[in-house]
């Protein structure tokens, strides 16, 4: 009973213990996420907009920032309003200059972005940004290490009243969103299907692109903001594109592709995590971040997709992968 | 342990057994502490009566502090947990309470210590390097004691006479610290930092203190900050500007080139100790080794000025 870092088990978390209090709801909220980026993103990359959600995702910066300075709070509300007008300005932006402006819709895109999240840090300068707990690092890197579950140590505590009080939420409310993303794909889906294809076409059978691309960019931008927590801004972005960039590599079909791609970021989730929390310290000697870890397994993920079909289109056997 | 379905099938078992705790009347409280500056008041007044774990090490930026998973295990797994508080653990403020919510004890030292009227803001933002002044963290050890007592009561009477020990050892390096700057000339009291960490030292004693940035290490110097401490720099011929072992070297260098560049040579006066002790070690060494790098440059031709250890 001497040692420091060896001290007897007590309330350390051990075995099945551990997993509830230290792992479960981080692995729930990265694969939520996860799952959930993959499967709208799918749409964005299909539509050729994956820059979008890159957009999107650091021009939400200046609406949190005032945000957080109208109400003191970081509380998910007020958060979330400020993100979401600060996105639908940006878009509104990108759409006026691509039109007036006379350039490509991929530079109006990196103009408005930029000058956004560059407004956002001035906002946080300027208003002793550097006192509160909200800081650019935090944006964009996330914190899924303490999404901590104090889990009870007994089945019947398990079970008792008020037991499940201490969960944190980001947890859950990843995973209403996956539900409500999945139902609004299911519901939508010959409609996300002719508009992908041929926007014309489903306009004369009297089908509305707009709105369906407006609801799309509505649960993007929900998906972005709650993903903060759970994997940041930065790594939102490679989930939004490497699973379904890397599921158009392996399939035609656009069922398949929708499919596989949320099969491929809820794996980087799982795999990403577990590689970061159980599997370096076995090789690094201590546990490494984890939602960089999935951010660069998506990419790991891209890349071995991308060296498989150019060997198999250099060996002549696949049909070409421009046109689903 | 990399397969969680393993894991879960693995430990069903265990978990029947984990629910009681049957050696937490004879184990050691275990005792988490944030910074070094609490954990090596803790560890003396602990002696072997309680185990002691630091989470940021000696050369870590406490604003800049992720936590890992195995920060937040044993963050969950301790009896105590002793932090600072005034918003010094950034983001990690809201684990610590979470943490606190599931039944641990967690105390924020630096908030406990400091009364009402000693407190420094910088506007709304309080100050949060409470350490500096010694005079007011010689109070910590007292702290320490009692929130250990209720753990060990048995070891009450070993736990408050180290505790005092400890306060005299702190109130006596105070002291010496005090006499060595009443030698300094009034002209020479200004101390030129990188952040705005030695408020409470300054206020102690009777320095004037200027830093580059603000009171966190994030945000970057504004040009318009760095001409207007140029202008004083020139204006009062002051010696010495110093680093910090936690904060980059940039913004500093820009000051002593713009000195220069208006004839005023501005030496760097050496590396201070501000949000952890370095390479000085522990949180006495660290003070003793702000004051000697802080004397020994500020006193520059005045010979018979003491630097004091």
């Amino acid at each position: 009973m001497n040692a420091t870092d060896n001290a007897p088990a007590g309330a350390i978390p051990q075995g099945l213990h551990e997993f509830l209090s230290l792992d479960m709801m981080p692995l729930i909220a990265v694969t939520a996420s996860a799952a959930t980026l993959a499967l709208l993103g799918s749409f964005l990359v299909l539509r050729r907009q994956a820059m979008l959600g890159d957009a999107i995702a650091h021009s939400v910066l200046p609406g949190l920032v005032v945000a957080f300075l109208l109400t003191g709070s970081r509380a998910a509300g007020p958060m979330f309003l400020g993100a979401a007008l600060a996105a639908a300005c940006s878009g509104a932006a990108i759409g006026v200059i691509t039109r007036y402006g006379r350039v490509e819709r991929s530079a109006a895109i990196g103009l408005v972005y930029t000058t956004m999240f560059a407004l956002g840090v001035l906002l946080l300068e300027l208003n002793g940004g550097a006192n509160v707990d909200l800081d650019v690092d935090c944006v964009l890197s996330g914190q899924l290490e303490l999404m901590f579950w104090s889990a009870p140590t007994t089945w019947s505590a398990l079970f008792a009243e008020g037991a499940l009080a201490g969960l944190p939420v980001q947890p859950l409310r990843l995973l209403g969103l996956l539900f409500l993303s999945c139902a609004t794909v299911t519901l939508g889906w010959p409609l996300l299907r002719a508009v992908a294809f041929d926007p014309a076409f489903a306009r004369s059978r009297g089908l509305r692109p707009a709105s369906i691309t407006a609801g799309l960019m509505a649960l993007t931008i929900l998906a972005i903001v709650l993903s903060f927590d759970a994997v940041g801004s930065i790594l939102a972005v490679a989930l939004l594109t490497c699973p379904p960039a890397t599921a158009r590599l392996l399939t035609d079909r656009m069922r398949s592709y929708v499919l596989l791609s949320v099969g491929l970021g809820a794996a980087a989730g799982v795999l990403g995590y577990l590689l970061a929390t159980q599997a370096a310290p076995l090789l690094l000697g201590a546990s490494v971040d984890a939602s960089g870890t999935v951010a660069a397994l998506s990419g790991v993920g891209l890349a071995l997709a991308a060296a498989h079909t150019a060997r198999t289109r250099a060996s002549g056997h696949a049909p070409s992968p421009t046109d689903l | 342990m990399a397969h969680p379905k393993l894991l879960l099938c693995l430990s069903a078992l265990a978990l029947s057994c984990s629910g009681s705790d049957p050696a937490s009347a004879d184990r050691q409280p275990r005792v988490v502490c944030t910074t070094a500056m609490i954990g090596d008041l803790a560890r003396e007044v602990a002696g072997d009566t309680a185990s002691v774990t630091t989470l940021f090490g000696p050369d870590m930026d406490p604003h800049l502090f992720r936590p890992t998973r195995d920060d937040v295990k044993v963050l969950m797994g301790a009896d105590l947990v002793l932090y600072n508080g005034l918003h010094l653990e950034g983001y990690l403020t809201e684990a610590l309470e979470r943490v606190g919510a599931s039944g641990v004890e967690v105390v924020a030292v630096a908030e406990q210590v400091l009364l009402e009227d000693e407190l420094i803001s910088d506007g709304a933002a309080p100050d949060p390097h409470v350490w500096m002044d010694p005079s007011i963290w010689s109070r910590v050890p007292a702290l320490i004691a009692g929130e250990l007592t209720e753990r060990r009561p048995d070891d009450a009477t070993a736990l408050s006479a180290r505790a005092t020990t400890m306060t005299a050892r702190l109130t006596r390096a105070d002291q010496r610290f005090e006499a060595s700057f009443a030698e300094l000339p009034r002209a020479h009291r200004v101390l030129l930092t990188a952040h705005d960490a030695f408020q409470y030292f300054g206020r102690r004693y009777d320095l004037e203190v200027r830093g580059i940035q603000g009171v966190s290490t994030t945000s970057e110097a504004s040009l318009s900050h760095i001409e207007a401490l140029v202008e004083i720099v020139v204006e009062r011929q002051i010696p010495a500007v110093f680093f910090e072992s936690t904060v980059s070297e940039r913004s500093v260098k820009a000051l002593v080139e713009g000195a220069r560049a208006l004839g005023q040579d501005l030496q760097i006066g050496g590396v201070l100790h501000a949000d952890a002790p370095g390479s000085a070690e522990t949180y006495e060494g660290m003070l003793a080794s702000n004051v000697k790098t802080i004397l020994g440059a500020l006193s520059v031709g005045f010979a018979d000025a003491e630097v004091t250890r």
